[in-house]
């Protein structure tokens, strides 16, 4: 099938409320038994057919009630408010699983999902340090993510943890971290600390992970 | 220290979930630590002495996470083994002859409380790490398999890999589902847990890079 011609390629932070390294990852259960949590990107480079989106920064938070694969998942997405209507149209259509394959990360993540809140157009602010692994995201007013790297609990070493996932529809190598995050609000409130933090490079296309383009 | 080095392929299966919280510093799945390691040089040597084809296995319990310690340990040794090479082996395996916290075992040995008797038993052991699969059996002692993870949705083989850029065991190691029946002074039984498969290069100043 032929899609309209998109890529989004950037550095992406991710959280949630399970332990460091996320049992989610392994195809395990989650710590808790819930999954609760949030991601960020800033676009670096990235287009929409002619729409072209370098610069923009996206997220979300979320909650299922179980597993992520046994659906029920309820969504919130925030958008940059710097984005043209243009660029918000073709955001939602890469964010919404639009013009891709059924395998992407949107739509695998998208047909677990049972309720979608109304999105969030904020000035974003998105920073992160891949390989020391620091980040930092805020929804001013909504909710704010620290990272900041796992600590040895014997010696109080930053501790580097990699997980790679070679055929991964998200990732295929990340680095883990440490997360805090809070976010206010009826539907999603959120306050959880040294729990699962994720780092890493991505380029997503119609097919899936841009290979050459991290 | 007598210098070493050794170059081979190892099996582990613990009771914590697929990819282990501990392997990140988080706590164990379940709280305790309960596992069983297998090991096959297949290429070494402790000084003089060549290691090389020789075969161990460490089973291992803690009441907590590892590193707080009062562990229980037993080593079992390849029946082949001569009395030198069973020397160099449980020196290695208890963590003498190495720079303090470099090898897995070093780390394993100042958290242990108790060391049980090392037992000398035919090992047999085929580990093939790229695919996830792997059978190791030691007399009555010790039954272990681990095959790929599969997707729970899909029901496909689910390849991950935990990269410890600055491990004491491994570098890189790729998840499996494990399960194993150990028998002897510690004795327990894992179903459908965390496995691991890893080439292994270490020396007395841990991982050679």
């Amino acid at each position: 099938m032929a899609y309209v011609d998109w890529m989004i390629k950037g550095p992406k932070l991710g959280a949630c409320s399970c332990s460091y390294g996320c049992p989610c990852e392994f195809n395990a259960r989650p710590t808790n038994g819930d999954c609760e949590g949030l991601d960020a990107q800033r676009i670096d480079e990235g287009w929409f057919g002619d729409v072209r989106l370098d610069g923009l920064i996206i997220g979300s938070r979320y909650r299922w009630p179980g597993p992520v694969h046994e659906g029920g998942g309820v969504v919130q997405g925030f958008i940059d408010e710097r984005a043209t209507e243009q660029q918000r149209e073709a955001l939602f259509a890469i964010l919404g699983g639009k013009e891709q394959e059924p395998t992407t990360v949107f739509n695998i993540y998208g047909s677990t999902i049972a309720e979608e809140l109304d999105p969030i157009f904020a000035e974003l602010a998105f920073s992160c340090d891949i390989d020391n692994r620091t980040g930092h995201f805020a929804v001013p007013g909504v909710l704010e993510l620290r990272i900041d790297p796992i600590k040895n609990p014997v010696t109080g070493a930053p501790h580097r943890a990699r997980i790679s996932l070679p055929e991964g529809f998200e990732f295929r190598v990340a680095e883990t971290a440490s997360a805090d995050f809070h976010a206010t609000g009826e539907a999603l409130p959120m306050n959880r600390q040294n729990c699962y933090g994720v780092l890493f490079n991505v380029a997503y296309g119609p097919y899936g992970i841009v290979e050459d383009r991290p | 220290m007598t210098p070493w080095e050794i170059k081979g392929t190892e099996l582990v299966n613990c009771n914590c979930a697929y990819g282990c919280p501990c392997q990140f510093n988080a706590l164990p799945t379940h709280g305790n630590c309960i596992g069983l390691g297998a090991f096959e040089i297949k290429s070494g040597h402790h000084g003089d002495v060549r290691l090389d084809g020789l075969c161990s296995i460490g089973v291992f319990k803690w009441p907590g996470p590892i590193h707080e310690g009062r562990g229980e340990g037993l080593v079992i040794i390849d029946a082949r083994a001569d009395d030198a090479q069973r020397q160099a082996l449980l020196r290695i395996l208890s963590g003498e002859d190495t720079e303090p916290g470099k090898t897995v075992w070093n780390v394993f040995a100042s958290t242990m409380e108790r060391v049980h008797d090392p037992l000398f038993e035919t090992i047999e052991l085929s580990i093939d790490v790229d695919a996830r699969r792997g059978r190791v059996t030691a007399g009555k002692l010790v039954d272990m398999t681990a095959e790929p993870i599969r997707n729970p949705v899909t029901g496909d083989e689910h390849r991950a890999r935990i990269d410890l850029p600055d491990g004491f065991e491994y570098s890189i190691a790729e998840m499996g589902s494990g399960s194993s029946r150990v028998a002897g002074p510690i004795s327990f039984k894992l179903e459908a847990s965390y496995a691991q498969l890893a080439h292994l290069h270490l020396c007395q100043n841990g991982i050679v890079r």
